[in-house]
């Protein structure tokens, strides 16, 4: 059964409404899922999000000798950032003319973009509406609010509010919006493996979190100590199900609840020693590796939830790199890159390769131009990856910017560049693929009518 | 004969006496508050039955309790005024109660058709020009009045259901009544108390703040000598950043601590362990508490070697109490923080290298002012267009970055100070005028405007000097430290009232910590028996969550587990995952603007992570020894070490013979006498269920259910 809850305007009413019991879950896995016959395919959105704001200009570094010479002019091997040519990985993007370099801690990602896997979106950021340099810097023309600040951005770009005023996630919404098609399922469809974050907010829709380390269920007291378990459990449960009259008690009876209902769902696929997830992450023993595993046996179990539409949220700290750059972002993009190369490894073995669609988002990217201690300040436009088999990948979408100081495409004189592309676009293309209607965008992204083009093609 | 009469006189006298104490110490009545949501209506009785009658709900349906309470006598007594209770006459007045003990009030309304007098409701001493005395709570009456004639009334001894009665229509009116304090509210309150200013309430210190009183016991605890972190010896940092090279732990048998020697020399575990024991038994509780909320403003995460954490810990915990300009310059200053916000080395703009802006940008954002402006109460305020308005620009960070330049590491014991100086983390930060950016420097519309020429310490200064006396720093200071002790969406007013504190303490002094703690505590806002409104109250964070533990039930620990444990709920003491804390100052509760920082951390993984860390806290000893048990035993890597046993609870093994007993203590100790009657029945009847004999066990379910309870995660 899913959770149905009406629009409402204020917190506490929303709060106030009750959530399901547990039994109320219980009897929905038992109950004969004839449902399944007119059901729509599975699909799943998949967010990465790259917390701290990652350095897109050492990520992806132009090849050829002219442009890499322009890179190293800029980022030079004083300054404590460069990367070497001979290290970088090339790739030919489809519609390009010339190469550009993956950084060298990115050879499972090389990967996947030439197996037309990856598909790179350039520049993509935070904004009003499209936005010139003569624009914002001395036209007074808008421009998101706090735009270098990682508490505002984080919230903007997960909430699809450049203004920062909201707290409802853009995940959330598309969920909102996906409700009829979940009709039966025993979860949320909304899941963070990183605590409750703004993007997996909905209006409606209650997200549910899943810990990296699956111990979703009541501990024993001892063994031999069942019909006393019994009795805590029982007494625990009871105490849960009382009223209280406290905002932050409801809500937090309601994630409790929550998660003792889906315990008894989510535990079992967790712990399922049947799994064929587990050896593709074999070794990888990193907080976004756990996360993306823990996603895959979700997305394994899609039987047992009943969920035909997901949308995941999964988190990797650490990319404010001030300081130290090279070595800090090389274990983060590295670790990034195995992760998501073993997620997709795991999802061709299930049959889901094109039925699940990851993307990642960052605070902002960073500034061309080095800053002391062999680090970089915050930025704003930055690439973003798209992965999964019905994306149309091996190839560059959107228009990299200039790398030139202080120049077209640069805000200021240190290289931060203003996005052609709005976080909007970005996602309601993914949304649209995942099954969200043309009239329901707007609803997923309000400021979608500020730009032109809203589907960016990068899907098949 | 006349002896006779001498002595009866005497003997009248002294029963007259008796008599007149009997009566000033009893005949008291709680004033309970009902609500009855279809018809909005408040109402309050100070008649047991009544109360009975209403909570039955056969014969007048629809009225709840909303546990707002007050005491209030039901014997006349020179110094209490009769409260007179009128009803709405039918077809003539409001349907509404109305309460009042004025004179005046009473006599108008009497002759009032609309209104018909029912009786005394119950005796309460007035306010004396306008406010209360010291052993009296105030409260407060909100009135709601529409043109078609409907009126109602509320009388609320809670400040904060007051203040934002607004929301639901009513105007203030002011305190109109002073509720005396009976012996279990006054206890109620310490513990509430002692949830905000320590470590957790103890029955012990309950006691000791009762015979002290809680203004003196501050006091006391404002001048106390400082508990001090055990300090370690330098570590020297390899040059190739890898501490593995530096020492192996050596474990060949025997087995000591000493032995563990990145334990010692690199983690922050020792530290880390210490605080949790010292959490438990140090006496200068509101200190520590206060070095623990300062940690997490102003934030360092991760350091180079044990001895820079217990350093920096200590620097935090030896100033939090002198003002917030020196605790800013010793945190700006500390050459732990100049490492970790990348400022330390900082030098003018050249080959193509900007100053490092990471310091200069949070300086502002997180460490003083704020991105927005905001009033004195704490509200952001909005340009003509309803837009919020930064405090700064990016301009003013870029120039903020060129103040903070030139400074570097102080020398090791015995070298020469010089630029350049091998990494050393005790002491502040030298500065080196030749490294500094002589420019003018001018940001923030001239609130700070340096003069070309000036030197790097004299610079510094001036620019913490001016953000000290930014207009935003009081209310945006003053907000997060009442978020940390006391309710995580404080009012407006309240955010006002220490605003005003920490502009100027009484003495003319801005930003004395001491006094914005102490009135903090003593606001009305945070003092009380019990608080109702319903956006009232902070979540427990995981490392207050153990404390609370370890000293309301008398744990034995050398505080390996508990930090492990926090650690695991998202709380690992002085390794936050970035700048912003281990949660974020900002979190709402999800899809809301309800402030809620703490639950950034809690989800309904949480939930099940806390039930389970309490079930293995209060069953690890019997456990098999394969499971859980070896964890909670005496690690060889821990100093002094003694596990984390099960607790024997034996201040409470005495009651547990008699459910409703046991089940009152755990409730006044942990819930501060709030326990729903509900969740008590439930609590009760499960006790039951376990043999009589069995004390032990029907001790730790007791317990375990008070502790594992929403309830109790709510500090309110």
């Amino acid at each position: 059964m899913t959770k149905r809850r009406p629009p409402l305007a204020s917190p506490q009413r929303r709060l106030l409404l009750q959530a399901l019991a547990a039994s109320g879950l219980l009897g929905a896995i038992e109950r004969n899922v004839a449902l399944g016959r007119n059901a729509p395919d599975y699909k799943a959105l998949v967010c990465v999000y790259l917390q701290g704001g990652n350095d897109g200009e050492n990520t992806l570094i132009p090849y050829d000798n002219r442009a890499y010479a322009n890179y190293a002019s800029i980022r030079t091997p004083t300054s404590g950032l460069n990367i070497a040519h001979a290290d970088l990985l090339p790739i030919q993007p489809a519609h390009l003319t010339t190469p550009f370099g993956f950084h060298p801690a990115c050879a499972p990602l090389k990967t996947l973009f030439e197996r037309k896997s990856l598909a790179v979106v350039a520049n993509v950021g935070m904004l009003v509406r499209p936005s010139t340099k003569a624009g914002l810097e001395t036209q007074g023309a808008p421009r998101p609010a706090n735009l270098f600040s990682h508490a505002d951005q984080q919230l903007a770009l997960q909430s699809g509010d450049y203004t920062g005023f909201n707290r409802i996630g853009w995940g959330g919404r598309i969920a909102d919006k996906l409700v009829p098609l979940n009709a039966g399922a025993t979860i949320p469809p909304l899941i963070s493996t990183s605590g409750l974050r703004t993007f997996a907010s909905g209006q409606t829709s209650v997200p549910l979190t899943v810990p990296e380390y699956a111990l979703l269920e009541l501990s024993s007291s001892g063994s031999s100590q069942q019909s006393f378990d019994a009795l805590r459990h029982v007494a625990l449960r009871e105490i849960l199900a009382e009223p209280t009259t406290n905002v932050y008690e409801d809500v937090a009876k309601l994630y409790s609840k929550e998660g003792l209902a889906a315990a008894s769902v989510v535990h079992p696929l967790l712990q399922n020693p049947a799994s064929i997830v587990p050896p593709f992450f074999a070794g990888l023993d990193t907080s976004v590796a756990r996360q993306l595993r823990t996603v895959a046996m979700l997305i394994e179990g899609r039987q047992q939830t009943q969920l035909k539409r997901q949308v995941f949220y999964v988190n990797q700290g650490g990319y404010d790199t001030h300081a130290e750059q090279l070595p800090h972002q090389h274990q983060l993009l590295g670790d990034l890159a195995q992760a998501l190369y073993a997620f997709q490894s795991a999802m061709a073995a299930l049959g889901t390769v094109n039925d699940v669609t990851t993307f990642t988002l960052s605070d902002f990217g960073r500034t061309l131009k080095p800053a002391s201690a062999k680090g970089t300040d915050h930025g704003w436009g930055n690439y973003a990856f798209v992965i999964g088999g019905a994306v149309k990948g091996g190839d560059f979408y959107g228009t990299v910017p200039r790398p030139i100081l202080n120049g077209p495409d640069d805000l200021g004189q240190d290289g931060r560049w203003i996005p052609t592309i709005s976080l909007e676009q970005y996602g309601a293309t993914l949304a649209r693929w995942l099954g969200i209607a043309e009239a329901d965008l707007v609803y997923v992204f309000p400021n979608i009518g500020a730009f032109a083009r809203t589907n960016l093609g990068f899907m098949a | 004969m006349r002896s006779l009469l001498v002595t009866l006189a005497a003997l009248v006298i002294a029963i007259a006496l008796a008599f007149s104490v009997w009566v000033a110490n009893t005949g008291t009545a709680s004033a309970v508050e009902f609500y009855n949501s279809g018809l909005k209506r408040y109402f309050i009785t100070a008649d047991p039955q009544e109360a009975a009658m209403l909570d039955a709900g056969d014969v007048v349906k629809g009225w709840t309790r909303t546990g707002g309470q007050f005491t209030a006598y039901t014997y006349p007594w020179p110094g209490r005024t009769p409260v007179c209770r009128f009803v709405g006459t039918p077809g003539k007045g409001p349907s509404a109660h109305f309460f009042t003990a004025d004179a005046n009030e009473c006599a108008l309304a009497k002759h009032d058709p609309g209104w018909t007098y029912e009786k005394v409701a119950f005796y309460i001493p007035m306010p004396g020009a306008g406010s209360c005395p010291a052993s009296t709570t105030p409260v407060w009456r909100s009135r709601f009045a529409n043109p078609e004639g409907d009126v109602n009334y509320r009388l609320t001894a809670d400040l904060t259901a007051y203040s934002r009665m607004a929301r639901q229509g009513f105007a203030p009116e002011g305190v109109v009544m002073c509720a005396p304090v009976s012996d279990a509210e006054k206890e109620a309150d310490i513990v509430r108390l002692l949830e905000q200013s320590t470590f957790g309430p103890t029955e012990a210190l309950v006691h000791e703040v009762k015979a002290k009183g809680i203004a003196p016991w501050i006091d006391e605890q404002l001048a106390m000598n400082v508990t001090r972190y055990t300090q370690y010896p330098y570590t020297q940092r390899p040059q190739n950043n890898s501490f593995a090279s530096l020492c192996v732990d050596d474990t060949t048998p025997p087995v000591t601590p000493e032995k563990y020697c990145h334990t010692y020399k690199i983690a922050p575990q020792p530290v880390g362990w210490e605080f949790f024991r010292q959490a438990k038994t140090a006496p200068d509780q509101l200190r520590l508490r206060m070095a623990h909320v300062w940690h997490q403003i102003f934030v360092i995460s991760d350091a180079n070697g044990t001895y820079v954490y217990a350093d920096f810990h200590q620097r935090l915990r030896d100033n939090v109490f002198g003002t917030f300009e020196n605790l800013l310059l010793k945190f700006a200053l500390s050459p732990q923080l100049g490492e970790y916000q990348n400022w330390i080395r900082n030098v003018p703009a050249h080959d193509g290298i900007r100053p490092n802006e990471n310091f200069a940008r949070e300086l502002m954002q997180l460490f003083s002012i704020g991105v927005n402006e905001i009033n004195d109460d704490g509200t952001v305020k909005l340009d003509a267009n309803g837009h919020l308005i930064p405090t700064y620009l990016q301009s003013d960070i870029e120039t903020l970055a060129r103040v903070l330049t030139g400074f570097d590491f102080p020398p090791m014991p015995g070298a020469v100070p010089g630029w350049g100086a091998q990494n050393y983390y005790v002491g502040d930060m030298i500065p080196y005028d030749d490294h500094h950016d002589k420019g003018a420097k001018r940001l923030l519309n001239g609130i700070i405007d340096l003069p070309a020429g000036g030197g790097a310490m004299a610079d510094v200064r001036a620019s913490i000097h001016a953000l000290t006396l930014h207009p935003n720093t009081p209310p945006f200071i003053s907000r997060q430290l009442i978020q940390k002790l006391v309710t995580s969406s404080p009012t407006p007013g309240y955010v006002a009232r220490i605003a005003a504190v920490f502009k100027d303490n009484g003495k003319g002094v801005r930003g004395d910590l001491g006094a914005v703690t102490r009135a903090i505590l003593l606001d009305p806002e945070a003092r009380g028996a019990r608080k109702i409104d319903p956006e009232y109250g902070r979540l427990r964070e995981p490392v207050l969550f153990w404390t609370a533990m370890i000293r309301g039930l008398d744990v034995t620990t050398d505080g390996e587990i508990p930090y492990a444990l926090s650690g695991v709920s998202g709380q690992l003491l002085f390794l936050a995952p970035s700048v912003f804390n281990y949660y974020s100052s900002d979190y709402t509760l999800a899809g809301s603007a309800v402030a809620a920082p703490e639950f950034d951390i809690f989800n309904s993984a949480e939930f099940l992570t806390r039930a389970n860390q309490v079930n293995d806290l209060l069953y690890n000893v019997d456990m098999p020894q394969g499971a859980v048990a070896p964890r909670w035993s005496p690690q060889p890597y821990v100093v002094n070490a003694t596990g984390t046993p099960s607790p024997l609870l034996t201040a409470f093994l005495r009651d547990a013979g008699n459910a409703d007993v046991l089940v009152d203590r755990l409730d006044k100790l942990f819930l501060h006498g709030t326990m729903r009657p509900a969740m008590r029945k439930t609590i009760v009847d499960a006790v039951n269920k376990v043999a009589p004999e069995n004390a032990l066990r029907r001790a730790k379910l007791a317990v375990e259910l008070t502790l594992t309870s929403v309830d109790y995660q709510m500090q309110k």
